[in-house]
């Protein structure tokens, strides 16, 4: 296979890595502020890549006219354990619905009403005293809309380019102005300038056993980091749930339809862990409930589908089409009926959805000149610590659009972008052709299984402590040292695997590293060493960057006392771990 | 070369009859794991173990000539 080194040099305005919906939003906002010349690069296909190509039908948007303000607000900050950024919040709920119009006006279909209201479900964080219900559209055909949408605003699509790089301007490193890629079939490299650059490319899901998440493998948050940009919340991950037989998803619509979780002697037992929201929680205390289950010799857990009703297949038919073609080939649904009891687990998720990644402002700009961010590549701040109020689709819609309109207007004040550099360039492609030129390296895959063993555990991703966190950064290290220089690339696709598995290694140091950090239980970061949420000591950020090669960790109280909300104690046992104690 | 290309896991068969060689799931598959044969104008499973049976390919297949299952492949690493 010839990959050739040199360089294909391409030119824009604006370069927008990942074309999901933040990067479909961005370009298309971008483009309506005036920006020419955009460029959107995707290592996938732009509309069939990528999670939201797999969204799970539920998009959590609050409507005006339909929904109350305050129980939404209250909800997100509650969800998200007083770690959000409250002015995001604010500005994701207020600007939520108008992405939905813009949505519609582009062909996405929603589930409507005979009389053509929006037909919603109570999905994860939905309560009777405090209902919180999800709009639903049809799977796959939502980011079809939006390539269509790139198609007719005239934005070029660059596919199969995998960005791998962020270039700095020359003499000034704080400045970024473009990125370094390589095609996936043919190898050549690209070299892409741009006066603006907004990161696009999703979270990082580890390639875990949650469904159609594998490409998404954190590469805007290890460039980021690279380049010397700040990240955020990496200590707080997703913990989905999965049926255990194949990787599924949907679990809002699997849960408003009625699932009921059971444990081995097929007792419900959500509503001991969480009274009021019982089987429609959100998904790390169900992921925790289910832990403290399954460790008390309860397990293994099933999801009962007894109550689910024709209809409910025919909904998951329309709303998770991708979901109900695996229930029918794995022999689950036949005819309009579903089997009865599935057993199911949770899945450490990464930061897909919520939790860590690229630190941003309200306008979306990173800590570097030059650099956006939108989508799951940034930190969540809206969402904090877990997001059903700001979920990924959504939040990524009105991120998008933000990052769009600031980067136009960063590109209208900066009449000419500054020159690569080049020693920079001659580095960072020797640094990305080396796993093809190794001979007698391992395979990427060998890698990526190595991190998996060391974060998938249940007792490394949702029961923490201390000394696992430490043994978890010391097998980390010593594949950083002794794995990880000597991965090997046949071609050009093992190029890509290779630097994804590289990412999930960054990701994973980031994580047991800020999890270890984070002497508290908060949401999904429980830790059994400590168990009380500690609002005196760790209402606080973790923020961490690069430099020299090394992690630098810094704390940043986050701004409560300006936020409309404050917890209502110093000190509380995580409620988990009550429950648990309680019952048992 | 038997008519069709069959294996146990993530994406098993392209019906090499049924296939008109349109490319569309080379073209859009998330995990870059299909490539396309200019000679038999035909695309073949190049890198299985990356697939990850989102059936994608299925769905979008004009002709019908794609079948996927959900079972995930064995994740163990193999002597060869």
């Amino acid at each position: 296979m010839r990959f050739d080194k040199n360089l294909q040099s391409i030119s824009s305005d604006l370069l927008i890595i990942g074309g999901g919906p933040a990067g479909c939003f961005a370009a298309l906002k971008a483009k309506e502020a005036g920006v020419r010349d955009i460029l959107v690069v995707d290592k996938g296909y732009v509309g069939k890549s990528g999670c939201a190509t797999f969204g799970a039908g539920s998009f959590k948007g609050f409507i005006p006219q339909e929904d109350s303000y305050e129980i939404w607000f209250g909800k997100a900050v509650e969800a998200g354990c007083y770690m959000n950024d409250q002015d995001w919040t604010r500005v994701h709920l207020q600007g939520v619905f108008e992405r939905v119009k813009d949505l519609e006006t582009w062909g996405v279909e929603f589930e409507k009403n005979p009389n053509g209201s929006y037909r919603r479900i109570e999905g994860q964080g939905s309560s009777d005293l405090r209902p919180i219900k999800t709009l639903m559209f049809h799977g796959p055909q939502l980011m079809h809309q939006l390539r269509l949408a790139l198609k007719r605003a005239k934005i070029p699509i660059l596919d199969k380019v995998m960005v791998t790089h962020l270039l700095h301007a020359r003499k000034r490193p704080e400045v970024i102005t473009g990125g370094l890629g390589f095609h996936l079939e043919t190898g050549e490299l690209r070299a892409i300038s741009a006066k603006a650059t907004i990161l696009t490319c999703g979270g990082q899901s580890y390639k875990s056993n949650y469904a159609f998440q594998k490409m998404v493998t954190g590469d805007g948050h290890i460039m980021a980091l690279e380049a010397g940009a700040e990240l955020s919340n990496y200590e707080f991950t997703d913990h989905h749930l999965s049926y255990a037989g194949f990787d599924t998803t949907g679990m809002n619509v699997l849960q408003g339809l009625g699932g009921i979780f059971v444990n081995r002697h097929g007792d419900p037992f959500m509503e001991k862990y969480d009274p009021e929201h019982g089987n429609r929680a959100n998904l790390n205390t169900i992921s925790a409930s289910m832990a403290m289950e399954v460790k008390e010799g309860r397990g293994p857990i099933y999801l009962d589908f007894s109550q689910y009703t024709p209809e409910s297949i025919e909904l998951i038919k329309r709303v998770l089409p991708i979901l109900y073609l695996a229930f029918l080939r794995g022999g689950l649904i036949r005819g309009d009926q579903i089997v009865p009891k599935l057993e199911w687990v949770s899945v450490n998720c990464g930061n897909v959805g919520f939790g860590g990644g690229v630190r941003i402002n309200l306008s979306c700009e990173s800590s570097l000149e030059g650099l956006f961010a939108a989508g799951d590549a940034t930190c969540g701040p809206a969402s904090g610590v877990e997001g059903f109020c700001a979920y990924a689709i959504p939040f990524a819609t009105t991120s998008g659009a933000k990052a769009g309109y600031s980067a136009a207007a960063f590109i209208r004040n900066r009449k000419r972008g500054y020159a690569f550099d080049p020693s920079q360039i001659r580095r960072q492609t020797n640094q990305l052709l080396e796993p093809l030129l190794r001979k007698h390296g391992d395979e990427p895959e060998v890698l990526t299984l190595r991190v998996q063993e060391i974060i998938l555990p249940m007792e490394r991703y949702l029961l923490r402590h201390r000394d696992r966190l430490l043994r978890g950064i010391r097998e980390i290290e010593d594949l950083k040292r002794n794995l990880l220089p000597y991965i090997k690339a046949h071609d050009p696709h093992y190029l890509r695997m290779a630097v994804e598995a590289k990412n999930m290694l960054l990701s994973a140091e980031c994580f047991l590293k800020t999890a270890l950090m984070r002497e508290e239980s908060r949401g999904s970061h429980l830790r059994e060493d400590f168990s009380f949420t500690d609002n005196k000591n760790w209402l606080k950020w973790i923020i961490l960057r690069q430099k020299d090669g090394k992690l630098k960790f810094r704390k940043e109280p986050v701004p409560i006392s300006r936020y409309p909300l404050q917890p209502s104690a110093d000190r509380i046992k995580h409620p988990i771990i009550e429950a648990n104690e309680r019952y048992h | 070369m038997s008519a069709i290309t069959e294996v146990n896991m993530g994406i098993q068969k392209i019906d090499r009859e049924l296939c008109n060689g349109c490319q569309r799931c080379v073209q859009i598959c998330p995990q870059d794991v299909l490539r396309f044969d200019p000679k038999e104008k035909r695309p073949h499973i190049q890198y299985l173990r990356d697939c990850q049976s989102c059936f994608l390919c299925e769905i979008e297949c004009p002709k019908e000539a794609i079948y996927v299952t959900p079972f995930r492949e064995k994740r163990a690493i193999l002597a060869w």
